[in-house]
């Protein structure tokens, strides 16, 4: 079991987006594939028609092995499950502070599922703190969405800063162009300082469409409604480059 | 549990599945498809018996359990396997193996289905359970296909399934164990799993004549004979023809043991006759066993000499090819054909009204505990006699008094409570196991010895070839004394008194004691 985050401490950069969409291509790959909406404003959750609301059995649990098992509901998409919002907010959010190792909460919650499933994605908040943590030692991989602003570098070289200092493994850090504008002349000289500045961007990149945003109506993946997009070419090449990164690390 | 698995009886489509399913689902089409399926199994059914079912569909090997909740294994194959070890080594090749030992898998039936996936949605046009319809062809059946469906239910979404199992049965599909695809695919196909028994047990009456009960078993018998008689030229693999000549020893062994039930010179000619078509395949039988044997001769070798063997089972392969040949040739021959038909024949003689002798006359209950008691006294006498210095030919003259015993208590075994004698023939065969192998171990160093004289003077074996038969004698030798040091103790425990007196209860009338 492999564990992808797609995690920026910016907001609106299209990392539910991307998470809901390699999760979907992944289990279209035959990947046994588990999305985790990590996100209280519960888009994924929401983009999957999944109702928001915990079993009853499943709250309060102490055990969390029991509670993240009965809390998995399968998805319209063959090995694809989802681990609805609220298992995290009821679950995860509240004991980190109280309970011991806590930056260590997320990793031993995912761990009994390590049998059932080859790839794990976590769709992250724009947050940098305790929760950020966990996902950092939870995640084989992060995956960062950069629209590409100038702005953007900033952040981005903030957070391998805070990686470094932090001992974590900068090989794990990973990031590629989102919400892509080629019209506007500034986002194309970003785009050159991005690539020129950092070695770890992805070749593949998504463009900026309306057809995205429809994600909400259509509460689909990209590629289900519209295959042929730009979009959808955009998700499964970058799909491409994240398969390679795992399988490569397997 | 819910039931994941339905009849229904007419043809589902989209329309059909949505009124079965009520207002309460909506129904959306996602996936068809047409796949083959060849169901294997062996002859005698090693797989079925065990509550295993094989699927070959596409390249995909499903090993699947007809009942309980064990796990379904999957392997990818280039082609369909035939025995156990043309498959990849690994856990699905273990859990095969294990059941099918040397027995060829044979195509049982051949099925062609059509998959319609649906989904069923919710209010919210959630996806909460798949739908697969399978509508299931015999390759060799009619045209008409049987319809099943099987629920396939989502993680978290369990109640919602037990809703639609609910409204199919409801609607009057029926509910089916998991396993029931198999047994209507079987049925359909004319197949009877688990219907071949090698050591078929007759059921009798206690009290019919010994003559007429007599003629039921050897009817048994040749009816063993003639299932696996045609597959013998196939040379499918080596049981079709130990089985067959398990059936003539029993028969032949019914007839010399319980002498007097039928006219003496009927029984003197039966007896020859028997032994002679036994005779036409014992070479290939010995060959089989050896070539059976050859992965543990080489495990028992030092690793420097393991390839030097290797003309060995060369030379045993070609001797096979020839014997096969001889045996073919010897069931297509008058004498053979005679032999059988005049065995059918007595067989299907009506009884005379009056039995030809005493004892043919007598109630087969009796008849059989008096010879069966009196074979177990047999044996002990000739155990008890046995030290640790005797000869090793009173050991294999004891090994031929308790085969005789144990063909007596099988046959006749419909006569008795199964329980009870299938437990006394347990404790018979550990003491078989010891006299067999002893035997079997002193047969192969004779016969390896033979072997590499024979090698010596017709081919140039390598020094290489001779050491390593050489070890492999010294080796069998080895474990041939280790045999032989432990008879002392398994003729003690089977001789024990509270086993002599399970075989008094069983067998013995007041009169008789040890």
């Amino acid at each position: 079991m492999q564990v992808i985050a797609l995690y920026s401490n910016k907001g609106g950069v299209g990392k539910t987006a991307s998470a809901v969409n390699l999760a979907y291509l992944a289990a279209q790959s035959g990947y046994r594939t588990l999305l985790c909406d990590l996100d209280p404003q519960s888009s994924a959750t929401f983009y999957f028609r999944v109702k928001p609301k915990l079993k009853k059995q499943a709250r309060g649990l102490t055990n969390p092995g029991k509670a993240i098992d009965a809390s998995i509901k399968g998805t319209d998409y063959e090995n694809l499950d989802l681990l609805p919002a609220d298992f995290s907010h009821r679950n995860l959010d509240l004991t980190f502070n109280d309970a011991k190792n806590s930056k260590d909460r997320l990793r031993r919650v995912l761990r009994p599922l390590r049998r059932d499933y080859d790839l794990v994605f976590l769709d992250s908040p724009p947050t940098i703190n305790i929760l950020a943590e966990n996902i950092f030692r939870a995640a084989d991989h992060l995956l960062v969405p950069l629209i590409p602003t100038t702005l953007s570098v900033r952040t981005f070289e903030q957070l391998q800063a805070f990686l470094k200092e932090n001992r974590y493994k900068t090989r794990m850090l990973h990031s590629f162009l989102s919400m892509v504008d080629r019209r506007k002349k500034l986002q194309r000289e970003a785009e050159i300082e991005i690539r020129n500045r950092f070695d770890n961007v992805l070749t593949a990149s998504i463009p900026y469409l309306s057809l995205v945003e429809q994600m909400g109506i259509m509460r689909e993946p990209v590629p289900v409604y519209a295959p042929r997009s730009t979009a959808a070419r955009g998700y499964v090449a970058l799909w491409a480059e994240v398969r390679a990164i795992i399988d490569g690390d397997r | 549990m819910t039931a994941t698995l339905f009849r229904v009886f007419e043809p589902v489509d989209q329309s059909v599945l949505a009124r079965l399913l009520g207002e309460t689902f909506a129904v959306v089409e996602e996936a068809g498809q047409s796949h083959d399926t060849t169901y294997l199994d062996t002859f005698d059914w090693r797989l079925f018996n065990r509550s295993s079912a094989l699927l070959l569909s596409e390249n995909t090997l499903t090993l699947a359990p007809l009942v309980g909740s064990n796990e379904t294994l999957q392997i990818d194959v280039d082609r369909r396997p035939v025995f156990s070890w043309d498959l990849p080594a690994g856990p699905f090749r273990k859990q095969v193996e294990g059941m099918l030992e040397m027995r060829a898998l044979l195509v049982r039936a051949q099925a062609k289905t059509l998959t319609t996936v649906f989904r069923a949605l919710n209010d919210d046009q959630k996806t909460v359970c798949r739908v697969a319809v399978d509508a299931v062809t015999l390759e060799t059946g009619s045209d008409t296909a049987e319809t099943f469906i099987r629920l396939l239910p989502l993680r978290g979404y369990d109640r919602d399934a037990a809703e639609i199992a609910d409204l199919l049965s409801a609607s009057g599909a029926i509910e089916l164990a998991s396993g029931d695809l198999y047994f209507a695919v079987m049925a359909a196909a004319g197949q009877q799993p688990g219907g071949y028994q090698p050591k078929p047990v007759v059921p009798l009456d206690p009290t019919m004549r010994a003559d007429a009960a007599m003629k039921a078993l050897l009817r048994a018998e040749l009816e063993v004979i003639q299932i696996n008689e045609p597959y013998l030229v196939q040379d499918i693999d080596t049981e079709f023809l130990h089985d067959y000549r398990v059936a003539l020893r029993r028969a032949r062994s019914a007839l010399a043991e319980v002498k007097g039930v039928f006219p003496a010179d009927t029984t003197r000619r039966l007896r020859t006759d028997l032994q002679v078509a036994n005779q036409f395949s014992n070479e290939l039988r010995d060959l089989d066993v050896y070539l059976l044997s050859e992965e543990r001769y080489r495990a028992m070798l030092p690793s420097q000499l393991r390839d030097g063997i290797a003309p060995l089972f060369d030379h045993l392969r070609a001797r096979r090819a020839a014997a096969l040949v001889e045996m073919v040739e010897a069931l297509a021959s008058s004498e053979y054909r005679r032999v059988m038909a005049d065995w059918a024949a007595f067989l299907d003689e009506p009884l005379p009204s009056r039995a030809a002798s005493r004892i043919g006359s007598r109630p087969v209950l009796e008849v059989a505990s008096r010879r069966i008691y009196k074979q177990v006294r047999q044996v002990l006498k000739d155990g008890r006699a046995i030290t640790a210095e005797s000869p090793d030919e009173m050991l294999h003259a004891l090994r031929i008094e308790c085969k005789k015993l144990r063909y007596l208590m099988e046959l006749f075994s419909g006569l008795y409570e199964p329980k009870e004698i299938n437990g006394l023939i347990k404790q018979l065969r550990t003491l078989q196991g010891n006299l067999g192998d002893f035997n079997d171990l002193s047969v192969q160093e004779a016969y390896l010895m033979r072997t590499a004289a024979e090698m010596a003077t017709r081919r140039q074996p390598t020094p290489d070839t001779l050491m390593a038969i050489g070890a492999l004698v010294a080796a069998l030798d080895a474990e041939r004394a280790v045999v032989r040091g432990a008879f002392g103790d398994t003729f003690d425990a089977f001789a024990a008194s509270e086993n002599r007196e399970r075989f008094k209860l069983a067998f013995g009338s007041s009169r008789d004691a040890f």
